[in-house]
């Protein structure tokens, strides 16, 4: 493997980590929703065009997705990095994957990298239990007198939470790229026009995500928003045509 | 005392810093605070205490919790959370506030104003790469960070502020500002937009990316969507969305598998 390759996982692994720290533990200011991560990613790369082709569905697919309460959500953030990443990585090592064809291999990467989102979550869960053991921490030092263990806990759950994404994002990135390499030369005519459909059809996933859960009245609205102006776009580009 | 409330606001970035089972925010709170803490209470005399006692379970959401770090610290820096009243009354405060904060902060910020902007920015993105090419679509997360941060920040600060000078001013500012109205009211507009976007990329999106030769979806637009619908009901009754696309997945290549030498 190239070295160039190897500093780019290591540069998108800590991306991947400093990113991840946006989305619960620092800021929130949402540099880690997908629009904006995948553009990050893509532009490290010198591919931000991937990263929007990837950000743009993978917004739509998480838009009725959202940490209400206590729960957490499967984790957007390490796909919409490690997608971009690794189609843009997958194509330096062949040279032939970025082309006519992304929507296709985009949609690939996407169904590839979704199990991530479940690690991610799973790995988020378990770095909540840790803190549990920097709280008693925390507690312990106060009680002794040490009035800076407080900061130091957090710089510490701050430091693990980065730690942990930044190897998950890059081993993903890793993976991905090599399934990349591996299985989308094989793939023959009628699937990737079945995976260029499928790219093309994610962000309606994501409508019905949101669908589900409006009320009666506000599913109306949808409704009578997509027929109208279906309706209006059919006609215009009729008399365009 | 300014440069003290300086230090709380900013930290009160990290207020999940430490999220944990046991007490939540409880340690994101306590780092926040304690700028407050150090300068109200001597060293052996209290501090250890009062940093304890802010330590205690504490959970809401994560913009709101400025607020009431604000109210928090405006009451520990006049007195009104003294060692007096051994922090009772703080304590209380952020009993009473927290539940109905991280109600109103979960629908007005996560449910309402994210996908809000959200959808405008890919609807943004979307016209811009159609009309000035694919480069065009940049602006997208551009207009997602401003218009969300804009709200963000203001709502942190305002919160803060209001509730740093204390009393019911905390409470008149979150009741004129009408959140639960506003929500609704915006969520009728998600549903128009979601609409109109959706509607809009079924013409749109075969041309997204260059994607050249488009075959059955290019003939099929609107018909192609059906599948969909009918994932839907899957939806509906709770199945993943991501289970779902999975399904649609497989569907679309069994499909272009036995009927591909038809379409092309």
């Amino acid at each position: 493997m190239p070295a160039g390759v190897i500093f780019d996982i290591l540069l998108i692994g800590l991306i991947g980590g400093a990113l991840h720290l946006d989305r619960t533990a620092a800021f929130q200011f949402m540099v880690s929703r997908p629009i904006v991560a995948s553009v990050i990613a893509g532009s490290v790369l010198g591919e931000p065009m991937v990263g929007l082709g990837s950000g743009l569905v993978l917004e739509l697919l998480w838009l009725g997705i959202h940490p209400l309460g206590t729960s957490i959500p499967p984790d957007d953030t390490v796909v919409s990095v490690a997608v971009p990443a690794g189609v843009i990585l997958a194509d330096r090592l062949t040279g032939s994957i970025l082309g006519l064809d992304t929507a296709a291999v985009l949609a690939l990467a996407i169904l590839v990298s979704l199990p991530l989102a479940a690690v991610g979550k799973w790995m988020d869960i378990g770095l909540r239990k840790l803190n549990g053991s920097f709280l008693n921490r925390a507690r312990e030092g106060v009680k002794a007198g040490d009035h800076s263990a407080i900061g130091r806990q957090v710089a510490k759950s701050l430091l693990a939470i980065f730690s942990a994404f930044a190897v998950l994002t890059a081993i993903g990135v890793c993976l991905l790229s090599a399934f990349i390499c591996i299985i989308y030369p094989m793939l023959g005519r009628h699937l990737l026009s079945a995976l260029k459909l499928v790219y093309f059809t994610i962000p309606f996933f994501g409508g019905l995500g949101i669908l589900a859960r409006l009320r009666k009245d506000e599913r109306f609205k949808f409704s009578a928003a997509f027929l109208g102006t279906y309706a209006l776009l059919f006609v215009a580009l009729r008399f365009v045509s | 005392m300014r440069a003290v409330l300086i230090k709380t606001f900013f930290r009160s970035f990290f207020i999940q810093g430490c999220w944990n089972f046991n007490r939540m925010q409880n340690v994101g709170f306590a780092f926040g605070i304690s700028p407050v803490l150090l300068k109200v209470f001597e060293e052996g005399e209290g501090r250890s205490e009062a940093l304890l006692r802010s330590l205690e379970l504490f959970n809401t959401h994560p913009y709101m919790a400025t607020a009431i770090l604000g109210v928090a610290g405006g009451m520990e820096l006049t007195g009104g959370g003294g060692a007096g009243g051994e922090g009772k009354a703080i304590s209380e405060m952020k009993e009473t506030l927290s539940g109905p904060l991280a109600g109103l902060g979960d629908s007005f910020f996560w449910a309402t104003l994210k996908p809000l902007f959200s959808v405008t920015a890919v609807i943004s993105g979307f016209m811009a790469s159609f009309m000035t090419g694919f480069v065009g679509g940049l602006v997208a997360p551009i207009i997602f960070l401003v218009l969300y941060n804009s709200f963000h920040l203001w709502m942190r600060v305002k919160g803060f502020s209001v509730g740093v000078r204390g009393g019911s001013g905390l409470i008149d500012f979150l009741r004129d500002l009408k959140l639960p109205e506003v929500t609704e009211r915006l969520t009728g507009l998600i549903a128009l937009l979601t609409g109109v976007l959706l509607a809009g990329l079924s013409f749109f999106m075969p041309s997204f990316l260059n994607a050249g030769d488009w075959g059955l979806w290019g003939n099929l637009m609107f018909f192609a969507l059906i599948p969909v619908i009918f994932l839907y009901f899957l939806v509906k009754k709770g199945i993943s969305l991501i289970v779902v696309l999975y399904v649609y997945t497989l569907l679309c290549m069994a499909g272009f598998f036995t009927l591909g030498s038809y379409v092309h």
